[in-house]
């Protein structure tokens, strides 16, 4: 194994990082423009990713576009879309295969990358807006989400919990956006929306793959090295992009009801201390693998659920707890999840469960060296915590996580909302009349 | 019982191979070491799934039918040994062990970046030793319960599975994989041990394995773990399945937000070789058909009949065999005369030969990709295996295949008469 790692910010708001590992066949490119998590902005940067990625000046139509991703041998290109803390991202990715696997030794890597910057820079406009079709299919795409958002039970329990916990801060926020915004799009506050994200966002860019592109990231390093030297950038030069959300006195407690066969748990916590190693170890010991606390007693020894899982947001200092349960078993459930932390809180873990624990972490640590996607992911979650820490010093961190540190990130969890979306009598009753 | 002897699977273009071991225990091993990689994949499976309900051993005098979603309960029950669980034990290696049941197939599996080798042990040993009591067995039915009632919470699978009750009115596919609450109560232990002795014999099973480990030192644990098993002569009986459809419409109430919908064209069912070429047929007919390169694509999205997409893909295994649309859509139903309309058109004029061409250089760009992947190189081994081929077989079948095939799998198999339509409010 042969990783390379670099990082440069040649001008202000542009950052360039590359991982690189010559046994992928594979080389891809992600473009992430970071801009604040608010109501309006990030559902409008949602349409315009979705328009660039669908077409540009040069292939005007989704159909030209996918033709050509289909003759850059199944070339991969996306879209992304998510919140990190207070921040809003929006991107692009596109990946295929490294050069020397095509059939006559195409540059197949300098083609897509030439590619991905035509759909950012030189996108599908006539007299400075969209074309209509593709931006009333956007529109109608975006609305499909926020109307769907419902219809999984499980997220959406998640989403609304969410919500509730960060009620007041730009964490409630999704990138979504409301309904009644959707519904309001126009083409020109789009196209508008286009231009301010180019102007305004900082600029992320990962190169990750074989490293065999060396062409193709030299274009993209020009084009974006270039473009961000002319545009006068006053946001943020980000050290880290992690929020602190803030402690609730006392935690609320908020039941919905729905017609379905199960009730949904989700309790939230929020640590008043950061120490992200410890928090995680106390986190998977809590809920996190399949010999944790939540899983041995909630789950096996009680037959409560099918699933009991705790998990850290790493962008927000907030540690999630989420379950399916029987109507009727809500309370049992909560009342179990909260004794298990009691007595983990109390030292009630032996030595060995903490060191299984420990392998099991630093084994999900070490995978990220053998995917390509991973390992970025590994970095851009890193930089969003300012550092360029590797999964093997990451490693020796989580070696020196003792038991002391793991009790004071638990002693710092301040419950903050438990969200039971519960099943209603009918639908248990109707679920019941199917069975028979 | 016969030797171990070992023969190399290699794909020409790439050079990539792999080793399959027959073992002499009769279990046959798929092992795919890959350099400058930390992370191993294994799999232990057993070619038994939801759908083999009635079968016969020489322990029978007739066939017997069991319980729907037992093979789902045994494998829950196999993780718990006599002294402890299978998960207390990976949990001292550091190793992620998990298991899953298909309609076809019970695949057990762990991935891990050390001490593969006792995992690797720890693997071949639970699924070996079966323990089930009255008490334990009792105590997994609360879990499951929770698990079926899930997945009754997950629209799209209720939209799935609701299809599949309407196109198939014999075949055990038609019944979910985790079977109903009243049918995991008439669960015991005797059922679960005959099931067992029934299917988890290594002539019927098969260990693959992609990543960091030496081939030679995974024989030398199946030489001392792998318990020779008796042949028991098993049948397995599936019901005659009529080539019609049971219903062409059904819709199931959720309250959802935005209705879903899965379009249905039931096929006759394919096996061996020749149900990975219609594999492979199906798969560039639903593409041409309905991809984002394709008419219908653009008359589907243009029209705002469907929000996000529509998805494509075959759904295959023994005894059926079909191609599914689905999407979110307010209307379904105009969705399926766009896809009717479409395949008349395609009747008439045929597919476009660029985007053919297209496709299969794109596929052979997917299947390149995969091979960076240790946990996609144990599933292809093991998907390929059961149909009694090797994972490369695809990439050698698609240079064979022609423009011809795809049109005609779609002229024989998407028609009205073999279409359902499900549909989730």
């Amino acid at each position: 194994m042969a990783l390379k790692l670099g990082k440069e910010s040649p001008v202000n708001g542009l950052v360039f990082t590359n991982t690189q590992d010559d046994k992928f066949r594979t080389e891809a490119v992600i473009v992430r423009f970071i801009t604040p998590l608010e109501r309006v902005m990030p559902q409008r940067y949602r349409c315009v990713s979705k328009l660039l990625s669908e077409s540009c000046a040069r292939f005007p139509e989704k159909k030209l576009l996918s033709k050509e991703t289909m003759r850059l041998y199944g070339a991969q290109f996306g879209a992304l879309n998510y919140s990190v803390g207070k921040y809003a991202v929006t991107g692009f990715s596109a990946s295929t295969i490294a050069d020397r696997f095509t059939f006559g030794g195409e540059k197949v890597t300098l083609e897509m990358a030439r590619l991905l910057l035509d759909c950012i820079f030189e996108p599908n406009l006539t007299d400075g807006l969209f074309d209509r079709t593709s931006f009333e299919n956007a529109k109608h795409d975006l609305i499909t989400m926020i109307r769907k958002q419902k219809n999984n039970r499980h997220s959406y329990a998640l989403e609304r919990a969410r919500q509730l916990t960060f009620a007041g801060e730009p964490m409630e926020l999704n990138t979504l956006g409301t309904l009644e915004d959707a519904e309001a799009l126009t083409n020109e506050c789009v196209a508008e929306a286009y231009r301010k994200l180019l102007e305004t966002a900082f600029i992320s860019i990962s190169f990750c793959g074989g490293g065999t592109n060396s062409e193709a990231q030299q274009l993209i390093k020009e084009r974006f090295t270039e473009f961000a030297k002319n545009r006068d950038y006053k946001g943020e030069n980000f050290e880290r992009l992690t929020a602190n959300s803030k402690l609730r006195s006392e935690p609320q407690f908020v039941t919905e009801t729905e017609s379905q066969s199960q009730s949904k748990i989700v309790m939230s916590y929020k640590f008043a201390e950061e120490d992200e190693f410890a928090v995680r170890m106390a986190s998977l010991l809590f809920g996190g693998t399949p010999f944790s606390k939540l899983f041995v007693n909630v789950r096996e020894k009680l037959s409560l659920c099918y699933y009991c899982q705790s998990s850290v947001s790493g962008d927000v200092n907030t540690l999630v707890v989420d379950s399916g349960v029987g109507r009727g078993n809500e309370q049992k459930a909560i009342d179990e999840i909260k004794w298990q932390l009691e007595l983990l809180k109390n030292g009630e873990f032996t030595d060995e469960e903490l060191e299984n624990t420990r392998r099991y972490y630093i084994s999900a640590v070490r995978s990220a060296y053998d995917f390509s996607a991973d390992m970025n992911a590994w970095f851009f979650r890193r930089f969003t915590r300012g550092d360029m820490l590797t999964p093997a010093e990451a490693e020796e961190m989580i070696r020196a996580v003792d038991r002391e540190r793991v009790l004071k990130a638990l002693s710092s969890l301040v419950p903050d909302t438990v969200f039971v979306y519960e099943a209603s009598e009918n639908s248990a009753a109707e679920n019941e009349e199917e069975d028979v | 019982m016969r030797e171990t002897v070992s023969e190399r699977i290699v794909n020409e273009r790439t050079g990539d191979g792999y080793t399959v071991v027959h073992h002499k225990s009769g279990l046959d091993l798929l092992l795919y070491p890959m350099e400058g990689y930390k992370f191993t994949s294994a799999m232990f499976s057993t070619d038994y799934g939801s759908i083999n309900n009635c079968f016969k051993t020489d322990d029978d005098e007739d066939f017997v039918t069991v319980p729907d979603g037992i093979a789902h309960y045994l494998e829950h029950k196999l993780f718990e040994n006599e002294d402890c669980d299978a998960f207390a034990q990976y949990a001292a290696t550091g190793a992620d062990g998990n298991a899953m049941t298909g309609y076809e197939n019970t695949t057990y599996l762990f991935t891990c970046t050390e001490n593969f080798y006792d995992s690797l042990k720890i693997l071949l040993s639970f699924v070996q030793n079966p323990y089930f009591t009255e008490e334990n067995v009792r105590k997994e039915q609360g879990i499951i319960s929770q698990e079926i009632r899930m997945t009754l919470d997950i629209p799209r699978r209720r939209c799935f599975h609701e299809l599949l009750k309407a196109m198939y009115s014999a075949h055990p596919v038609r019944i979910d994989i985790g079977g109903t609450e009243e049918s995991i109560a008439q669960i015991t232990p005797e059922l679960l041990y005959k099931c067992y002795h029934a299917f988890y014999d290594l002539n019927n099973m098969v260990l693959t394995a992609a990543g960091n480990f030496e081939i030679d030192k995974v024989i030398e644990i199946c030489d001392e773990l792998l318990k020779p098993c008796e042949d028991k002569h098993l049948e397995i009986r599936l019901p005659e399945e009529p080539k019609e459809i049971a219903e062409p419409f059904v819709k199931t109430e959720m309250g959802l937000g935005m209705p879903i919908f899965t379009i249905g064209f039931k096929c006759p069912a394919f096996s061996g070789m020749e149900r990975l070429e219609k594999e492979m047929q199906a798969y560039f007919a639903l593409e041409l058909l309905a991809g984002s390169m394709s008419p219908l694509f653009k008359r589907l999205t243009d029209g705002h009949l469907i929000g996000g997409g529509l998805g494509r893909q075959f759904f295959a295994g023994k005894g059926y065999f079909s191609l599914l649309f689905d999407g979110e859509s307010e209307q379904p139903e105009k969705v399926a005369e766009l896809i009717l309309e479409a395949a008349d058109e395609i009747r008439r004029t045929g597919f476009d030969k660029e985007e053919f061409e297209l496709m299969k250089r794109a596929e052979f760009g997917d299947l390149i990709k995969g091979l960076d992947n240790p946990e996609a190189c144990t599933d292809g081994m093991l998907s390929y295996y059961f149909l009694g081929l090797d994972m490369f077989a695809e990439e050698r079948l698609m240079e064979k295949l022609t423009i011809a095939d795809v049109e005609k799998f779609l002229d024989d198999f998407i028609r009205r008469e073999n279409m359902v339509i499900s549909v989730v409010n």
